[in-house]
C-alpha cells in the first residue's frame, strides 16, 4: 500500500499525513553503537528512523567497557554524547524494552510489528528521581554490573540510560508474590503502573537494519574453566566492569572472594575461541588480544605493582596501531607474555588462589598461583539470534552470525534488510561502526525517493538577550563517577566556586553528561537566570556539543559556554597528589569562570552544500563508494591517477571466500562507466583544491584536460601499494614471488607452480619490523588463501608457512584450520631467527632454494628444498596518499596512512569537514573490509550532502574598523583569503569574509593594535584565563 | 633430534595411518597452543610432551615417534584430549605409536599379563578351576565364621542370574581376603548374581598393549559366554577403572552386538544407597572424624562417565564416612590427574618416570590431610600405594568395599589389610 | 612555595585544539603523571599565541609559559599556523634574552594527539627545568622592580615590534622548518635595534593646527585633543604605529618621528591653543 502512495504524486501529504502514524524510513533493530550510528547517519541523511533496542536502554555492549583499545579512551564518556544525541534527534523515534515480532511485506514496504514490554513505568510520567529505586525492598544482582553487584527490583539500567527512565525487573516482590508496591507510593509523578501489559504497535518502514550486536561467550559451556565455581575466575567483561569507576566497586579492582585487590593476575586469552569443542566458538574473536593488553595496562594505571601474565597463542594485532600498542603493553614491568595455553589447575580452598599449570617452552612445566584469573572470552552472537533471524525471514551462518552477500557483507539474505556491526561476525568498534554508516548508505539507496520527507527539523526555543545582563555564571563540577570524585575534592571544588566572581550557582553532579543531568542545567539557566555556563567535567574535544546544544535548548546562546577540564588535565594527570589535584582543579574552574565573563554571543552561519561529491581513487572503494552516492542521486566526479580503473584489486583473481574478483570488478567498472551520475576521469592529478566543507573546489587535470569541479564533499581512497621486498633474493631469482604473482601465476596455470613439489612462504616481509612498525593485515589470509587454492590443484604438494604470528582473524580462522586440515605445514619463526634461504645444485643438476628455519616447538633445524618461495610482502601507503594529504589537509599517521577523525567513533571521518575516507588508504584491508568502508565513507558523505546547508563556527575573526591601521600585517597570515585589505577613504582597512575564517586566529596574534580578533578567543578572553591562571582573581 | 629435519618428501604415513583407524582424531589441526602440556602430569619425562609428540607427527619424524618410549609413560589418560581445543585425539595417538612397536618388544609386563589373559581368560594366567576353588573357599570360610552370612550365595556361571560381575584377577590369586566384602555388600542387598568362567577377570591388559586383536578377542569370548551361557540381563564392572573401559569403549570400538546392560559397581552401589537397599550409616566415623579423599579413576570418570561418575562416587563416599570428613582433592572429577598408574604404567616398566609422574598426585593427595584414599580402582590403588611408600606419605588407599563393609559393621579381622591401626578393630 | 618549602613554579601552557590539547588529553587518559601546577589553556592553533600573552604572564608572576602545537606539516588549519607559533616563540625568545630573562622560560614543542606520554615528558623534563632555574628574576639575579620595568618596556613595544617585524612573523618556510633555522630568524641586532630605535612621535605644537584628522585615525586614543586645541602624544598609550604621521596632512607636518632622542615636554597648558595661519592671515 505505502509503495502504491509513494509512486503517487501526493507523497508530502500522504507521508505528513501519516507521521504521527507509525510510518517511518528505516527501522534499526539493536541500539548499540552500530545502531545508534545508523539512527544518527540516517537521521541526519533525512530519513525517519524508528530505533528498537531489547533492554531498557540504548547502549549496548560498548556501555559496559571501561576504555577502548588502542586510544583507551574512556568508552562511556565517547558513547554517551550519542545517547543524548539520538534522544534529542527529531528525526529518531526510539523504543527501548522493545522487540520486533514479525516482518511482513518487502524493500520498500515493509510491516513491523513490535512488541513493547512492560517496564511497569510509565516513560512519559518518570523523571529519573529514582526515590522509588531508594524505597524498594528487593536487592537482585545488577546486570549492568555483570552480578556482581547488586541493584534494587526497580532501577535505572546505567546513570547515563536513554531513556532515563527506571524499570521494574521479573524480580520484583510484587510481580512475583504480589505484594509491596512501595514503589507506587513514593513515586510523585504516579509513574508506576503495575497495569502496564505488552504493546504491539505496528510500524511501517521501508528499509530494515539489523545490529543486534553481540554477547560475551559464557564460560559456563565449559567446565574446566570453572567460571561462577571459582570466585576469581572472572570473564574480561566482568574486569571491565571492576576496572570501571562505575562498576561494582567503583574502579577499584577487587576480589569478589575477599574484597582484596589481586596483585597477581592471568589472563587466559582465546577463551571460547578458536576452540572445536562443544560449546565453543572455533573462529577467532578478533578482539580479545588486544582488549587483553588494555586491560593489562588499566591494570597498571590502578596498580603499577601489579603483575600481569597472559597466556596466548598468537598475538592477532592486525588492526591499525594495535601493533604498538602490543609493544607498549609488552614493555610494561611486570608483564609476561608466555606463549602456552594454560590448564586451570585448582583454587585454593583457604586462601581463594588460582593455581594454573603451563608449559613455559624451554623452561619446563610449571605450576603456578595467580590472586585472579581473568578469560578472554570472546564474542559470541546473542542467544536468541536463531529466533532473531526467522523473524526477519534471514539466514545464518554456521557459527549464527548473518548469511551475507559475498559481495557486500551489508546485504542479508532478504532484500531491504540490512546488517550492521558484529552481527556480520566478530569485529571491533571502529568496523561496527563504519558498517553502521555503510548500512545508512544502503538505505538511502533504496529509499532516495523519498528522502527529507518525514524528517523535520530541530526546533529550539528563541534564544534570550543576554548580552546587556552582567554576567551570572552557573558552575556544574561533575564527580564523572569516580573518575574525577576519586581524586578531586568535589565538594572542596564547589564550595570554593561559589566564592568566584559573578559566579552565582554552584552544583557538583556524578555524571553531568547524563540527560538527567543535562536537563537540570537547562532548567537552571532558565529559572535561575544563568547566562554563563561552566561545566567542570571532562574534555571539550568530546563534550562540548553536548552542552552548547543544552545552552540552546535552554534558551541561551551556546557559545556562552565554557569547559574546565579537570579531568584529563587533572585528575588522571595528578592522581597520585589528591591535594594539589583539588587545588589545581579549583584553579581551572578559576581561568574558566573569568573567560566566561567575557564570552559574547556568536551566530552561526549556515554555508550551501554544493551536492556533487568528488571520490580520488578507482579502487574497489572508490568505486563502490561512487556508486552509492551516485545512487542517491548525486554527481560524482571519480578521478583515477591510472589509465584505467580497480587498483590493487586488478591483481587479485579470488577471495578467501570465493569471490571471482576479476568478475567482480568488470561488473563493478562497467556499473561506474553505465551510471549517468558518474563521470570518470582517467590519468588524472589533482592539482588544487581550494575552499571548504559544502563548497570546494578542485583543479584536476586528465584525459579529458583540466577541469575545475565544484563539490561539497570528498571521499579520499587513494588505496595502497605492495612493498617490493629486499631480501630473499627478490627479483634476483624468477622463483621468489610475492604472494601477488603468486595468485596470478597459479590463475594462469603456470606449470612451474603446478609442479612445484615444495612451496614454502614466508610471512610478514616488509612489516612489523623497526621501518614498518604495523601489521599488513591481509598477508595471512592471502596466504592461507593461495596454500588452499595449491592444494586443490595438486593435494601432494608440500606447503610450508612460515610465520611469526598466524592472524587469521574472524572467521578466516577456518580457513586457516582448513588449510591444516589439508596438511599445509605452519611453522612458527622468531624475528631474530628469520627462515634462511640460500640458493643450491642438487646432484640431479636442478637448481634448489634450500630454505633453513629453526622449528619453534622441537628446536631443531629444518631444511626445505623449496621450488617456489611466496614472500607475504607488506601492504605500504600510497605514495600518492601524502600529495593528496596536502591538498585536502588531511592527516597522516605514523605509518603513513590517513588518520581519522576518531579512531573509534569516526572511523570514516576526517579532521577537516566535508572529507571521507574507505580503503587501503586507511589501513590494509581485505576487499569485503573496504567495500564495508566505502559504503560508510558514502553513507558520512550523504549525512553532509542531503542538507542544503552546513552549520559552520561562529567564532570566526571580526575588525574593529576604528583600530585597524591597514598595516597589512594580518592578510597574508590567512592562506584562506578571509582576510582582505580594502581602500577605504582613510586608508587601507582589513575586513573579513566570515564564511572563509577557519577561526585558527594566526591574523588575530599578528595584528599590532589588535584590531581583529578571532572570535570566542578573543586577547581579553585568553588575558582573562591568563591572570587567573597566574592566581589573580579577575572578573 | 640435533641433526636438521629435512621436508623435501614430507609424507606423514603415520599420521595418515592413524587417521584411517580414528578419522576424528583431528591430528592435522594443532595450534600448538600448548593447553594439552598444562594439564599431562607425563609432559617432559623423556624429553616429550604431547605437542612434541604431534609436531613430530606433522613433520613426518616418524621414525622418531614410531620409537618414542613416551608412548609407555604417558597413560592416556585424556586429560588432554578433554581440554584440547582443537580436540586432537591424543590418547589414540599414543595408542597408535604402542600398536606401531613389534608385538614382542612392548613390555614384557604388559604382554605377559594381555598373554595370560587371551590364554587363561585373566591376566595371571591362573587357570579358572583355581579361580573356582579359591572362590568358594573362601566363601565357605565367611559362612562359616559369621552366622549373619551363612547363606552367602557366591556362584560361577550360574545360568539365569541377572547380574553378571567380573572379579579382578588380583584378589583370588594373590589376596583371597579382599573378595569377601564386595560379596558381602551383595549379598546385603540380596542381589542376584554370578561369575562368568569364561574371560571372568576384570582386567585387559591388552588394552594396554595396543593390541586391538586381543582386545577384541577377550571382550567376543566375554560377551558371548554371557549372552549364549549365561543370559545376564547386567553386566557389572567391579571395582576398577580400565577394565570398565576396555569393556565399555571395546563395545562401542568393535561393533560386538550384546544383549546386556553394562554398568560399574560405583553407580549400583549409588543405587542401592538411594534406594535404601544398603544400610550404610557415618556413625562409626562420627567421633573419629578420620578423614578421607576420593581418587577419580579416569578411565571410569573424565573418559566415559564422566560427572556422573564422579558424583555416584561422592555420594557413595559421603555416605560411608559422612559429608564433613570427605575432603577433595583439587581438582577432581573430570578435570582430575591421572594419578600415572594407568595405562599400563605399572607394568610397563618405567618406574621412575611413573613415580614422577605420580608426583602431582600424591601432592595433592597430601594437601588434603585425608588419612585414607578410597579408590574403585585396582591400577590407582597399585600406584597410589607405590608413591605414598616412594614418597614418604601416611595415607592409606582402600576400595570402597572395605570402608561400606566397615559401616555396615560387615568387615571381617582378615579383610582389613589396607586400613590403618586406626580403623583395625573398629566393629570387631 | 609547597608545604615542603620547594619552589613550585607557575607554569601555563598555551597549547592548539587539535594536536597537542588531544595530547594532553591521551596523556590523561593513559594517566601519565606531570606536576599538578602546570595549567593548560586552549587556543585552536599554536599560531594563535600572541607574544602579548607570554609577556603578559610574565608581567603577572608566570615563571615559565609552555606553547604546544601540532608537529610541522601537520597543522589542522590551511596556513600552518605552527610555523607562525615557532617565529613567534622564536622572537620572544631573543626578546626575553634582551631583557635578561632565561628564554628557557619559554618553551615550544610539538605534540600530536596520539602522543600523551610525549606530552607527559615534555611537562616533566620543562617542569624540572623550572623548578632548577628558580623564580623569574630570582635566578637572573634581577630585582622586582627593575624585571617588571624591563618587561613593560617590551609590552609597550610589542605592537611596534608586530609591525616592525611582520613579514618573518608570518613567515612559513618548510625549507627552514628545522628549528635551528627559525631560532636564528631574528639576530640580536635586530632585537637591539628594535628596541633601542624604536621611534616616538611627537606632534610639534608650533605646527599642530587642531584638525583632528591624526587623533581620529589613532587606533588606540593615544592622541590627547579637542578642536583647535595643540593636540598631545600620550605617550604612555602610544603604541608607535606611526599612523598619525601618515594621518597628518603634509602641508602641516605637525607630527614627528623622533628616534634615539627623548621627546620633548608636553606643552604648557596656556599655550595649547592653536596657533592657526590662516586666523594670523586673516587677523
Amino acid at each position: 500500500m505505502y509503495k502504491e502512495m509513494a509512486a503517487s504524486e501526493n507523497i508530502p501529504q500522504f507521508c505528513k499525513s501519516r507521521y504521527e502514524n507509525n510510518f517511518g524510513d528505516v527501522m534499526i533493530v539493536g541500539g548499540g553503537i552500530s545502531g545508534i550510528q545508523a539512527a544518527l547517519d540516517l537521521g541526519a541523511a533525512g530519513f525517519k528512523v524508528y530505533f528498537i533496542e531489547k533492554s531498557p536502554t540504548i547502549g549496548g555492549k560498548m556501555a559496559h567497557l571501561d576504555k577502548t583499545f588502542p586510544t583507551n579512551d574512556c568508552s562511556m564518556c565517547i558513547e554517551s554524547p550519542k545517547f543524548v544525541e539520538c534522544k534529542r534527534h527529531p528525526n529518531i523515534e526510539l523504543l527501548t524494552y522493545a522487540q520486533v515480532e514479525s516482518v511482513m511485506g518487502e524493500a520498500g514496504d515493509f510491516t513491523v510489528k513490535v512488541a513493547k514490554k512492560a517496564r511497569y513505568v510509565d516513560e512519559s510520567k518518570c523523571t529519573g528521581c529514582t526515590v522509588c529505586v531508594e524505597y524498594c525492598p528487593v536487592m537482585y544482582p545488577d546486570p549492568f554490573n555483570q552480578h556482581i553487584s547488586r541493584n534494587k527490583a526497580i532501577h535505572i539500567y546505567f546513570s547515563q540510560a536513554i531513556p532515563l527512565v527506571t524499570y521494574i525487573d521479573e524480580s520484583c516482590l510484587y510481580l512475583k508474590e504480589g505484594k509491596c508496591r512501595i514503589c507506587e507510593g513514593v513515586c510523585k509523578t504516579n509513574a508506576i503502573d503495575f497495569a502496564q501489559t505488552p504493546e504491539t504497535i505496528e510500524i511501517h518502514v521501508g528499509a530494515i537494519i539489523l545490529a543486534p550486536g553481540i554477547e560475551a561467550f559464557d564460560p559456563r559451556y565449559r567446565e574446566e574453566y570453572h567460571y561462577g565455581e571459582y570466585a576469581n575466575v572472572v570473564t574480561a567483561l566482568d574486569y571491565e566492569r571492576l576496572l570501571c569507576a562505575t562498576g561494582p566497586y567503583e574502579g577499584e579492582i577487587l576480589r569478589t572472594s575477599d574484597k582484596k585487590h589481586p596483585h597477581n593476575i592471568a589472563w587466559i586469552q582465546c577463551t571460547g575461541s578458536r576452540h572445536q569443542l562443544e560449546g565453543c566458538n572455533s573462529y577467532c574473536s578478533a578482539v580479545c588480544c588486544t582488549y587483553t593488553q588494555k586491560q593489562v595496562i588499566l591494570t597498571k594505571d590502578h596498580d603499577a605493582d601489579a603483575k600481569c601474565t597472559i597466556f596466548h597463542n598468537d598475538i592477532r594485532s592486525y588492526g591499525k596501531d594495535f601493533e604498538r600498542f602490543y609493544q607498549r603493553t609488552e614493555k610494561l614491568p611486570g608483564i609476561r607474555f608466555i606463549r602456552s595455553f594454560t590448564s586451570i589447575v585448582k583454587e585454593d580452598p583457604l586462601t581463594k588462589n588460582i593455581t594454573l599449570r603451563y608449559s613455559t617452552n624451554g623452561n619446563g612445566v610449571k605450576e603456578e598461583e595467580f590472586d585472579m584469573v581473568v578469560l578472554s572470552v570472546g564474542l559470541a552472537p546473542p542467544a536468541d539470534v536463531k529466533t532473531f533471524a526467522d523473524v526477519f525471514g534471514i539466514e545464518l551462518t554456521r557459527h549464527g552470525f548473518c548469511v551475507t552477500s559475498p559481495s557486500n557483507p551489508l546485504e542479508t539474505t532478504r532484500p531491504g534488510i540490512f546488517a550492521s556491526g558484529a552481527f556480520q561476525g566478530p569485529m571491533d568498534i571502529p568496523e561496527s561502526v563504519l558498517s553502521a554508516s555503510g548500512a545508512a548508505s544502503l538505505c538511502g539507496e533504496i529509499l532516495s525517493y523519498r528522502r527529507g520527507k518525514l524528517s523535520k527539523p530541530r526546533a529550539y526555543p528563541p534564544e534570550r538577550d543576554v548580552s546587556q545582563e552582567e554576567p551570572r555564571i552557573g558552575v556544574y563540577v561533575c564527580h564523572c563517577g569516580a573518575n574525577i570524585g576519586r581524586i578531586v575534592n568535589v565538594p572542596e571544588t564547589v564550595e570554593y566556586s561559589k566564592t568566584l566572581p559573578n559566579v552565582v550557582h554552584v552544583e557538583e553532579n556524578l555524571f553531568i553528561c547524563s540527560t538527567e543531568a543535562a536537563a537540570m542545567l537547562a532548567k537552571d539557566i532558565q529559572e535561575k537566570g544563568l547566562n554563563r555556563v561552566v561545566v567542570a567535567a571532562c574534555t571539550p574535544r568530546t563534550h562540548e556539543p553536548l552542552f552548547r546544544d543544552t545552552l540552546r535548548e535552554a534558551g541561551i546562546n551556546p557559545y556562552y559556554y565554557d569547559m574546565a577540564n579537570i579531568r584529563e588535565h587533572c585528575s588522571w594527570v595528578h592522581s597520585k597528589e589528591k591535594e594539589a589535584a583539588t587545588k589545581k582543579a579549583k584553579d581551572i574552574i578559576r581561568m574558566s569562570a573569568a573567560r566566561t565573563c567575557h564570552l559574547e554571543p556568536l551566530r552561526e552561519f549556515d554555508l550551501p552544500v554544493h551536492k556533487a561529491v568528488i571520490v580520488v581513487g578507482g579502487g574497489i572503494s572508490g568505486m563502490i563508494s561512487a556508486l552509492s552516492m551516485a545512487n542517491q542521486r548525486h554527481e560524482v566526479h571519480l578521478i583515477e591517477k591510472e589509465k584505467q580503473l580497480g587498483g590493487l584489486a586488478r591483481r587479485l583473481r579470488a577471495t578467501l571466500e570465493g569471490l571471482d574478483v576479476r568478475k567482480y570488478l568488470s561488473d563493478l567498472i562497467e556499473k561506474v562507466y553505465r551510471h549517468p551520475l558518474v563521470h570518470v576521469y582517467m590519468d588524472a592529478t589533482i592539482t588544487e583544491v581550494t575552499g571548504y566543507v559544502g563548497n570546494f573546489v578542485t583543479k584536476i587535470k586528465s584525459d579529458r584536460g583540466v577541469a575545475n569541479i565544484k563539490h561539497g564533499a570528498a571521499v579520499v581512497a587513494t588505496g595502497a601499494d605492495v612493498h617490493r621486498p629486499t631480501e630473499y633474493f627478490f627479483e634476483q631469482d624468477e622463483r621468489i614471488l610475492t604472494q601477488l604473482d603468486l595468485e596470478e601465476n597459479i590463475f594462469s596455470k603456470e606449470e612451474r607452480i603446478f609442479d612445484a613439489k615444495n612451496i614454502v612462504m614466508i610471512q610478514c616481509i616488509g612489516s612489523r619490523c623497526e621501518e614498518r612498525n604495523y601489521c599488513s593485515r591481509i598477508c595471512r589470509s592471502q596466504s592461507v588463501k593461495n596454500a588452499l587454492k595449491l592444494k586443490e590443484i595438486n593435494p601432494a604438494m608440500n606447503i610450508y608457512i612460515f610465520f611469526r604470528d598466524m592472524r587469521t582473524y574472524g572467521i578466516k580462522e577456518d580457513y586457516y584450520r582448513e588449510a591444516s586440515d589439508r596438511g599445509v605445514r605452519f611453522i612458527r619463526y622468531d624475528p631474530t631467527d628469520k627462515p634462511v634461504v640460500a640458493r643450491g645444485r642438487l646432484e640431479d643438476g636442478r637448481t634448489v632454494l634450500k630454505v633453513t628455519a629453526t622449528e619453534h616447538l622441537l628446536g631443531t633445524k629444518i631444511e626445505i628444498d623449496a621450488d617456489i618461495i611466496a614472500l607475504a610482502a607488506a601492504i605500504i601507503p600510497s605514495a600518492r596518499s601524502q600529495e593528496v594529504a596536502k591538498l585536502f589537509k588531511l592527516a597522516i599517521g605514523p605509518d603513513g596512512f590517513y588518520q581519522e577523525a576518531h579512531v573509534k567513533l569516526r572511523p570514516v571521518d576526517f579532521a577537516a569537514e566535508g572529507v571521507y575516507l574507505c580503503g587501503m588508504a586507511h589501513y590494509p584491508k581485505l576487499i569485503s573490509e573496504s567495500i564495508s568502508q566505502a559504503y560508510g565513507a558514502a553513507g558520512r558523505a550523504l549525512t553532509l550532502l542531503s542538507n542544503d546547508t552546513v552549520v559552520a563556527s561562529g567564532s570566526v575573526c571580526a575588525v574593529n574598523k576604528k583600530m585597524c591601521i591597514g598595516c597589512g600585517a594580518c592578510a597574508p597570515a590567512c592562506t584562506y583569503g578571509a582576510v582582505q585589505l580594502q581602500e577605504t577613504k582613510r586608508g587601507k582597512t582589513a575586513s573579513v569574509i566570515p564564511v572563509l575564517c577557519k577561526g585558527c586566529g594566526l591574523c588575530n596574534s599578528k595584528c599590532p593594535t589588535g584590531a581583529i580578533q578571532l572570535k570566542h578567543y578573543t586577547d581579553e578572553e585568553i588575558a582573562s584565563q591568563i591572570l587567573a591562571g597566574l592566581n589573580h582573581n579577575v572578573a | 633430534m640435533t641433526s636438521p629435519i629435512e621436508l623435501n618428501d614430507l609424507y606423514c604415513e603415520f599420521k595418515n595411518q592413524i587417521l584411517e583407524t580414528v578419522p576424528a582424531a583431528n591430528l592435522d589441526m594443532c595450534l600448538t597452543c600448548g593447553t594439552c602440556i598444562g594439564g599431562c602430569p607425563a609432559s617432559e619425562q623423556l624429553n616429550m610432551d604431547p605437542r612434541k609428540l604431534i609436531r613430530m607427527v606433522l613433520l613426518g619424524m616418524d621414525e622418531e615417534v614410531k620409537k618414542s618410549e613416551w608412548a609407555w609413560v604417558c597413560t592416556m589418560c585424556a586429560r588432554c584430549y578433554w581440554e584440547c581445543p582443537m580436540k586432537i585425539d591424543i590418547p589414540k595417538l599414543v595408542y597408535g605409536i604402542r600398536a606401531g612397536w613389534p608385538r614382542e618388544e612392548r613390555p614384557k609386563g604388559i604382554l605377559g599379563s594381555c598373554d595370560n589373559h587371551i590364554r587363561a581368560g585373566n591376566a595371571m594366567g591362573v587357570p579358572t578351576e583355581d579361580f573356582v576353588w579359591t572362590v568358594e573357599d573362601v566363601a565357605k570360610e565367611i559362612r562359616e565364621t559369621d552366622h549373619r552370612f551363612k547363606d552367602l550365595m557366591v556362584t560361577v556361571d550360574r545360568k539365569g542370574a541377572k547380574i553378571a560381575l567380573n572379579q579382578n584377577s588380583r584378589e583370588p590369586v594373590t589376596e583371597p581376603d579382599e573378595l569377601g566384602p564386595l560379596w558381602k555388600i551383595l549379598n546385603a542387598v540380596g542381589a542376584d548374581w554370578t561369575y562368568p568362567s569364561v574371560m571372568w577377570a576384570g582386567e585387559n591388559y591388552c588394552l594396554f598393549l595396543a593390541d586391538d586383536e586381543g582386545w577384541r578377542y577377550i571382550l567376543e569370548e566375554f560377551v558371548y559366554h554371557i549372552d549364549n551361557h549365561l543370559g545376564c540381563e547386567l553386566v557389572v564392572n567391579t571395582e576398577c577403572g580400565h577394565s570398565f573401559f576396555a569393556i565399555y569403549e571395546g563395545l562401542r570400538k568393535f561393533k560386538i552386538p550384546h544383549k546386556f546392560e553394562f554398568t560399574t559397581i560405583v553407580s549400583l552401589y549409588a543405587r542401592w544407597i538411594r534406594e535404601g537397599k544398603l544400610k550404610v550409616n557415618t556413625n562409626w566415623n562420627q567421633d573419629l572424624k578420620i578423614k578421607f579423599t576420593v581418587q577419580d579413576p579416569c578411565n571410569l570418570v573424565r573418559k566415559t562417565l564422566r560427572e556422573e561418575a564422579a558424583e555416584d562416587l561422592r555420594f557413595v563416599v559421603r555416605s560411608l564416612v559422612g559429608a564433613e570428613n570427605l575432603i577433595d582433592m583439587v581438582p577432581h572429577g573430570t578435570n582430575n590427574y591421572c594419578c600415572g598408574g594407568g595405562g599400563g604404567a605399572l607394568q610397563a616398566g618405567f618406574s621412575e618416570q611413573r613415580r614422577t609422574y605420580g608426583r602431582i598426585k600424591y601432592d595433592q593427595i597430601m594437601k588434603t590431610e585425608a588419612k585414607y584414599v578410597v579408590v574403585p580402582c585396582h591400577n590407582c590403588h597399585g600406584q597410589l600405594e607405590d608413591i605414598c611408600k616412594y614418597y614418604g606419605g601416611d595415607y592409606h588407599v582402600v576400595h570402597i568395599w572395605t570402608i561400606m563393609c566397615l559401616s555396615m559393621d560387615m568387615l571381617g579381622e582378615n579383610e582389613r589389610t589396607y586400613l590403618g591401626p586406626d580403623l583395625s578393630d573398629i566393629g570387631l | 612555595m609547597s608545604s615542603k618549602g620547594k619552589f613550585e613554579p607557575k607554569m601555563l601552557g598555551m597549547i592548539c585544539n587539535w594536536c597537542c590539547y588531544g595530547g594532553a588529553d591521551l596523556c590523561g587518559v593513559s594517566r601519565f603523571q606531570y606536576p599538578a601546577y602546570i595549567k593548560l589553556i586552549r587556543v585552536m592553533c599554536s599560531g594563535r599565541v600572541d607574544l602579548k600573552h607570554i609577556f603578559l604572564a610574565f608581567a603577572n608572576g608566570a615563571d615559565a609559559m609552555f606553547v604546544g602545537g601540532c608537529h610541522i606539516n601537520d597543522c589542522h588549519y590551511n596556513p600552518e599556523g605552527n610555523y607562525d607559533a615557532l617565529s613567534m616563540v622564536s622572537l620572544c625568545k631573543k626578546l626575553l634574552a634582551y631583557i635578561g630573562i632565561n628564554p628557557k622560560r619559554l618553551r615550544l614543542e610539538w605534540v600530536s594527539a596520539g602522543e600523551g606520554i610525549r606530552f607527559a615528558a615534555i611537562m616533566n623534563e620543562f617542569a624540572k627545568e623550572i623548578e632548577q632555574l628558580g623564580p623569574l628574576g630570582k635566578s637572573e639575579g634581577i630585582k622586582e622592580n627593575e624585571l617588571q620595568a624591563r618587561l613593560e618596556k617590551v609590552t609597550k613595544l610589542i605592537p611596534y615590534i608586530k609591525l616592525k617585524k611582520k613579514e618573518k612573523l608570518a613567515l612559513h618556510d618548510p625549507a627552514l622548518a628545522d628549528h635551528q633555522s627559525y631560532k636564528d630568524l631574528f639576530s640580536g641586532e635586530e632585537i637591539e635595534t628594535l628596541i633601542l630605535k624604536a621611534p616616538s612621535y611627537w606632534i610639534d605644537p608650533e605646527k599642530c593646527q587642531g584638525c583632528m584628522s591624526c587623533a581620529a585615525r589613532c587606533p588606540v586614543d593615544a592622541i590627547v585633543s579637542a578642536k583647535l586645541q595643540v593636540h598631545v602624544v600620550d605617550q604612555g598609550k602610544c603604541i608607535k604605529c606611526g599612523t598619525c604621521l601618515t594621518a597628518c596632512s603634509s602641508k602641516f607636518g605637525a607630527v614627528t618621528k623622533i628616534t634615539g632622542a627623548p621627546v620633548p615636554p608636553p606643552t604648557p597648558e596656556d599655550r595649547i591653543q592653536v596657533a592657526r595661519k590662516n586666523n594670523k592671515k586673516a587677523a
